[in-house]
């Protein structure tokens, strides 16, 4: 079993060779630093990208579709949403809504993230460039075959090639996912 | 000689990794994960939410800043739209150019362009995908555009470019990477071993790592349409919602490479637009940029939170403006590389 292991990049220096020696021995440390070297980056996630966008301006703008690129051995996702909003009631719903295509993008499959409230319990209105604003993380509730909309893991697709995982969201300012579980056992891949 | 590029990454089984006797296997395998690497690292150039009215029943075009490949790369495109009406001919076009100039003197070059029917079901998404593509090494940004459709209207979601190069080919790239030719492996068990071929299961990683800049921070608004977000004589920093970069892997301090279009109407430009480091303890990193209309360059130096897979860094973009006058950002682009 090859559990993987997220390398550190900046903790090495990445301009030195592994050898500098014209006849080195041939041992499992010299091995094993050059197989580590050759695997991490293939199984890394990439960059989870932040963008920012208007999901709030009027109910006409706030569902927004994206095609995300997944990495290789990416299990579960988790996301950031970025929200603002200004003081007044909300008239719509007090929940995000998002879903992966791979996950299911209706009925019960649908994630939901609550939306901002106040300590009173007020809903506030949405505004991309209001008064207040935060970040909120969807669950690390890992529940594939949900009986209610809640709020879970993404499901994404366990390739050994990247590809692109369409994707919802609903309300916000700006919208980044994480692969926040990777396949246990890379020898599966 | 062949070059042999496997379709997944090879992993080094467990007992590979035990005492190992520097036969054909495990080094093989961590070769041959250059020229799967070379294939299929792709990370995203683009992946571009723009901010735009919904239900455009006019063209729209983005400028996008892009930091491409150095070895000229094919890249695949996927525009994500929805129309109002079934069925309208939308043509989608992506060109780039090597010298953005302020204003609308930038020259175009076309790298694809189709006309694209929309979804059959009124009001469904559509989502076209263009294979294969090249962005030489040269091009500074690029042009995404879409047409009016015939009925109804449009109302624009995402694009995204990313590298889909063909397999690798023989001898040193110009981004400094060189492949595994799996010839030279084939002789007898218990050959020697390679300097040279062990630290390139090391430069070869880390050229592309380097090359393939992965798309950190993304917005953008119609060229010069009735952008959403602008200021008018705001004399203070006006920002827009916090983001998070996920950045795993990596910790310490990773530095954003910052491309910035945005103008104003009349007066100054300089130090117009902002971005910087939020929810951290200590100083923020920040960094001002001008308003001049060309493609503005900085680097933002992050402080990584969190650990592991979770390791991120919450930015936050401002704009301000002089006196009477208005700002406006047509695009605002980041990329990182891990290590950097």
């Amino acid at each position: 079993m090859r559990p993987p292991v997220l390398k550190d990049y900046n903790a090495d220096d990445q301009t030195e060779p592994i050898t500098d020696d014209a006849t080195p021995p041939a041992s499992a440390a010299l091995l094993l630093a050059a197989l580590f070297w050759a695997e991490a980056p293939n199984i890394t996630p990439y960059c989870g990208t932040a963008h920012q966008f208007d999901g709030l301006g009027s109910t006409s703008v706030e569902t927004r579709y994206l095609g995300l690129v997944t990495p290789v051995a990416a299990v579960h996702c988790r996301a950031a949403l970025s929200r603002g909003w200004t003081p007044g009631v909300s008239a719509t719903s007090s929940y995000h809504e998002a879903a992966t295509s791979d996950g299911g993008m209706t009925g019960n499959d649908v994630v939901r993230v609550n939306w901002y409230q106040t300590p009173a319990g007020v809903v506030p209105v949405g505004a991309f460039s209001g008064l207040h604003a935060d970040i909120a993380l969807s669950a690390e509730t890992k529940n594939d075959t949900p009986s209610t909309p809640i709020d879970r893991l993404f499901e994404v697709q366990t390739l050994g090639a990247p590809y692109v995982e369409p994707w919802m969201v609903t309300k916000v300012a700006g919208f980044s996912v994480v692969v926040s579980e990777q396949l246990a056992d890379l020898e599966t891949l | 000689m062949p070059i042999t590029t496997p379709t997944k990454p090879q992993i080094a089984a467990e007992f590979e990794l035990l005492l190992p006797q520097m036969t054909t296997q495990p080094l093989r395998k961590a070769l041959e994960n250059l020229n799967y690497h070379w294939k299929y690292f792709r990370p995203a150039l683009v992946s571009f939410a723009p901010t735009a009215d919904p239900g455009l029943t006019r063209s729209s075009e983005y400028h996008i800043p892009i930091a491409p490949s150095a070895d000229g790369l094919r890249y695949t495109f996927e525009s994500r739209f929805l129309c109002s009406a079934a069925a309208q001919n939308v043509t989608v076009a992506v060109e780039y150019t090597t010298a953005y100039v302020a204003g609308a003197g930038s020259v175009w070059v076309g790298i694809c362009s189709d006309v694209v029917v929309s979804n059959a079901v009124a009001g469904a998404l559509t989502t076209f995908q263009k294979v294969d593509q090249t962005i030489p090494a040269t091009a500074v940004a690029l042009r995404w555009s879409l047409t009016a459709p015939g009925a109804g209207d449009r109302t624009d979601h995402h694009f995204v470019a990313w590298p889909t190069p063909a397999a690798p080919l023989v001898g040193l790239q110009l981004s400094g990477y060189a492949p595994f030719d799996d010839t030279l492996l084939l002789s007898a068990d218990q050959a020697a071993v390679h300097t040279e071929w062990l630290n390139r299961c090391k430069f070869s990683m880390v050229k592309l790592l380097r090359d393939r800049k992965q798309n950190a921070y993304s917005f953008g608004q119609e060229y010069r349409s009735a952008p959403r977000w602008l200021k008018t004589n705001v004399q203070y920093w006006a920002p827009l919602p916090p983001v998070r970069i996920w950045l795993p892997g990596q910790s310490g301090q990773v530095a954003l490479s910052v491309a910035v279009i945005a103008e104003v109407n009349a007066g100054a430009v300089a130090d117009l637009v902002r971005f910087r480091q939020v929810g951290m303890d200590g100083a923020a990193k920040t960094v001002v940029i001008d308003a001049s209309g060309a493609i503005e360059a900085a680097t933002l130096d992050v402080q990584v939170q969190g650990a592991g897979l979770m390791a991120y860094a919450d930015v936050e973009m401002a704009i301000k403006t002089t006196a009477g006058n208005t700002t406006r950002v047509f695009a605002a682009m980041a990329w990182t590389a891990p290590g950097s």
